[in-house]
């Protein structure tokens, strides 16, 4: 045991280093946020809960290519598709399994009709094992309800795509 | 004859190959791709796409390889960049007016112009104008059409020249305004129509049932074969979800080709109706009330072990059973010592059944009709019968085949016919009885006394007569009969004469049975006159007589009323029977009036087996497809049976290829039969309906939506 050791040892210089950096970090600007009441921002290309647009006549937007369905490596999305009335190609179901769902994007990017787009919705929750289902009308309530915060999205993330 | 050699060299390997070949065709035969649209290896050659350029050294242009026979020294270079900028432009042409609605199009996943698209075309296009409309025809309930998406091809208008025999579509318009159209607006009822939406490279005409429900990846592919006719189509069930969406040809070159008919494609839709019959059912008090499986199977072979009587138990099956479940059921019958067991429902006269072969068969494989120089049709609307057998008749013809017919009907035919020997039904025997005295008078051949006695005692052979019988002599000919002939009272007669005629000129002689596996049925003992594999038992009652019977017990295995040509005598022995047993896939009012207890089946589509088609080839099928809900196999069921019937085990290991060594020693020890049956009295008194509907033939193909919607189904049949 050398001298040096045992300066070192008696006059605490190692703690008053430790306590050097917990006093910087009572002093610095918190990063912590008070959520739920406070949130992060979130970016324009944030991805969450899924949605389905409609047109701005109302009309869905959705052609049933399925080609989101075959993109997704999840498997989350089940489409069945038929001929409608006035002879265009409508689905009759598109569910998606939330608990399935990955959240990676794929769909939107496979769509052809910027029909499946993922929203900044991130807190969601279910009680029941079968809710983890979206129905068709489930997903256009979503798009209906988030409309405006989605364009806004895409329209500040145009630039760079 | 030997062909000659050309050495040609393709992307610089040398090859020597035979003359007077198209280039695409060694090249698809050496492996070598090259990308096209119009070629079609069984249709001829249009060279109107022009996908196919590809560079040849010794040619300042690109050349097209569907239409350049191969020579000696060609050099021919698929990747090079002259091919590679041809092929670029030409996709870039056909994509100027093709619509980009890929995601709604049903050919998407199956384009060949996506795919070649992908791999041959530009990423851009610099054509930015307004893309060309067409209007769309309706030509019925099978096809759908969007004419914006032809790339003019004219695949489908050659397939209705060549293959289908009759024009319904064709070009109209030149250059850019040239469209693909009936002349007049109708809908195209071939019968084999349903193939051009096959042919048709991209999305222009297409699979109307199934417009818009699936994407091609989503289907699952299973083998199987088409349960409908006789000829044993091999197809393809697509499947999603344990649903089948659409059914498509399989390729065998033996017996359907590429081509499969309508029925064999759209009657699937069938057996999805709603009056499936899903629960085993047992009549308690004039109720029909569920069951389970189990109950009805040892119920039904109490009641039939319980009867004292056996000859007042029948049982009749039908002909679009597989092999295996009519084995099963007819060894189920001979152990509880029924032998009233029958499949021919469409039979009237049963006095030639000691002469029968083992089992009814065309005796030549398909593919051989086509080489034939003379063919005899008897008894039968040939195309409504076995779309398929037309086919081949059609392409004998193209050939120049002499084709004769004797009927009772004058029908539209795809193929040139010499001599049409019109006569009402009751003459059919008559015409054919002058064909073989017109034969015997041509040759100088050896015939026993009584037939030449009872040949005598026919008319005089007309003009036409004679002729027909000239033209089996000496050629390579055939006789064929139909179902009018079987449906005809004098049926057995027919059958004898054509033997005779076959045996006197040295011809080759068949016939063309009802549905799938009527061969088999012979073949498992479904017949009252004779057991499994040939062997001899108690003849029991045939299947008119079962009908008149006075039965305690009558055991229904996938028949229906309307199945039966005899159809009030039926319903008279379903009313009168005591113990009504059905097996039926279906539910109909004569079922739930009557039946004591229903035991549900499920259709071929939905199970597995084999089916002997027309010319006795074995197919198995549907070993894939899953089971829908908790349904057994019908085999299962009738093991079932068998097991609480403490029946003899069948030895089943090896059952296929037993049949086959049976089919193949069967075929090989033909003896011609020239014997005359003796007449059958009460053929007489039944009148028969003897015109053929070609969607009215099986339950499923009645519950087959698109089909009844089409042309051909609305026409009544003629009593």
């Amino acid at each position: 045991m050398n001298i040096k050791h045992i300066i070192k040892t008696l006059s605490m210089i190692d703690l008053i280093k430790g306590f050097n950096v917990t006093l910087k970090a009572l002093f610095r600007e918190k990063v912590t946020i008070q959520y739920p009441e406070v949130k992060t921002p979130l970016s324009p290309r944030f991805r969450g809960k899924l949605a389905l647009m409609r047109y701005d006549n109302g009309e869905e937007r959705c052609i049933a290519c399925k080609l989101c369905s075959a993109v997704c490596p999840a498997q989350a999305i089940t489409i069945e598709s038929e001929e409608r009335n006035d002879g265009t190609r409508r689905t009759t179901k598109f569910e998606i399994d939330a608990f399935k769902c990955i959240y990676c994007g794929f769909c939107e990017e496979a769509c052809p009709v910027d029909s499946i787009v993922e929203t900044d919705i991130f807190e969601y929750h279910m009680t029941e094992n079968h809710q983890r289902i979206q129905t068709k009308e489930m997903l256009l309530a979503t798009g209906d309800d988030y409309k405006e915060q989605i364009t806004k999205n895409r329209a500040k993330d145009s630039k760079y795509t | 004859m030997t062909e000659k050699k050309v050495n040609i060299t393709i992307d610089g390997i040398e090859h020597s190959v035979e003359q007077d070949q198209m280039l695409i065709e060694v090249t698809d035969q050496l492996g070598v791709y090259i990308p096209r649209f119009c070629y079609h290896k069984k249709l001829s050659i249009a060279a109107n796409c022009r996908m196919c350029l590809v560079e040849e050294e010794h040619t300042k242009n690109a050349i097209p390889a569907c239409a350049t026979p191969v020579s000696e020294g060609m050099v021919i270079k698929t990747k090079s960049k002259n091919s590679q900028t041809a092929q670029q432009a030409t996709m870039e042409f056909l994509l100027i007016n093709h619509p980009l609605d890929c995601p709604i199009c049903d050919q998407g996943g199956e384009c060949e112009l996506q795919d070649l698209a992908y791999l041959y075309g530009k990423n851009s296009s610099r054509f930015d104008i307004q893309k060309q409309t067409k209007p769309n025809d309706n030509l019925g309930p099978l096809i759908s059409t969007d004419m914006s998406r032809c790339i003019m091809c004219t695949r489908c208008v050659r397939f209705g020249t060549e293959v289908a025999g009759l024009p319904e579509i064709g070009t109209m318009g030149r250059g850019e305004s040239s469209t693909i159209s009936t002349f007049v607006e109708s809908s195209i009822d071939h019968e084999l129509s349903g193939n051009i939406i096959d042919l048709c490279p991209v999305g222009a005409l297409n699979n109307k049932p199934y417009r818009y429900t699936d994407r091609t990846w989503e289907l699952d592919q299973i083998d199987s074969i088409s349960p409908h006719d006789c000829a044993g189509s091999n197809i393809y069930l697509h499947v999603k979800n344990n649903l089948i969406k659409r059914v498509v040809p399989k390729v065998n070159e033996s017996i359907n080709e590429t081509w499969i008919s309508d029925r064999d494609r759209f009657a699937f839709d069938g057996i999805y109706s709603e009056d499936r019959a899903n629960h085993p059912l047992v009549r308690k008090n004039n109720e029909l009330t569920h069951i389970s499986q189990n109950e009805g199977i040892s119920m039904l072979i109490d009641k039939l072990q319980a009867i004292k009587d056996k000859n007042s138990i029948s049982a009749l099956i039908s002909p679009a059973s597989s092999f295996e479940e009519q084995l099963l059921f007819s060894h189920l019958m001979a152990e509880n010592q029924v032998s009233n067991i029958d499949h021919r429902v469409n039979q009237i006269d049963f006095s030639g059944d000691a002469l029968d072969p083992l089992f009814p068969s065309l005796n030549i494989p398909l593919n051989e009709i086509k080489d034939m120089d003379s063919i005899l049709i008897i008894g039968s609307t040939i195309r409504k019968e076995t779309p398929i057998i037309a086919h081949w008749i059609k392409k004998a013809a193209d050939r120049n085949c002499e084709i004769n017919i004797i009927n009772h009907s004058l029908d539209e035919y795809h193929f040139p016919i010499e001599n049409y020997l019109l006569s009402e039904t009751s003459l059919i025997a008559e015409n054919t009885g002058l064909i073989v005295k017109a034969a015997l008078s041509l040759m100088n051949k050896e015939f026993p006394d009584h037939i030449l006695e009872h040949l005598s005692k026919l008319k005089e052979p007309s003009p036409a007569h004679i002729k027909t019988a000239n033209s089996l002599i000496g050629k390579k000919s055939f006789v064929i009969s139909g179902l009018v002939a079987r449906n005809n009272k004098y049926y057995s007669l027919i059958r004898s004469y054509i033997d005779i005629l076959s045996s006197m000129t040295d011809s080759s002689s068949g016939e063309i049975t009802f549905s799938a596996n009527t061969a088999g049925a012979y073949i498992s003992g479904c017949i009252p006159h004779r057991s499994s594999f040939g062997r001899t038992k108690d003849i029991g009652l045939n299947a008119l007589q079962i009908s008149n019977n006075n039965n305690q017990m009558l055991i229904l295995y996938n028949i229906e009323p309307d199945d039966c040509l005899f159809k009030d005598e039926l319903c008279k022995a379903i009313e009168s029977a005591e113990t009504l047993v059905v097996f039926t896939p279906f539910m109909n009012d004569f079922f739930n009036e009557h039946a004591d207890i229903v035991i549900p089946i499920k259709t071929p589509y939905e199970t597995c087996g084999s089916f002997i088609n027309a010319t006795g080839v074995l197919q198995s099928f549907n070993h894939g497809l899953v089971q829908q809900n908790s349904l057994q196999y019908n085999q299962d069921i009738l093991f079932d049976s068998l097991d609480y019937a403490k029946a003899e085990p069948l030895p089943f290991e090896d059952i296929i290829s037993k049949t086959q060594l049976f089919i193949a020693e069967s075929k090989a020890n033909i003896n011609p039969n020239t014997e005359l049956p003796s007449i059958n009295p009460i053929a007489d008194t039944l009148e028969c309906s003897n015109n053929y509907n070609l969607y009215n033939i099986d339950s499923i193909v009645r519950r087959s939506q698109p089909l009844q919607l089409t042309k051909e189904s609305k026409i009544e049949p003629e009593s």
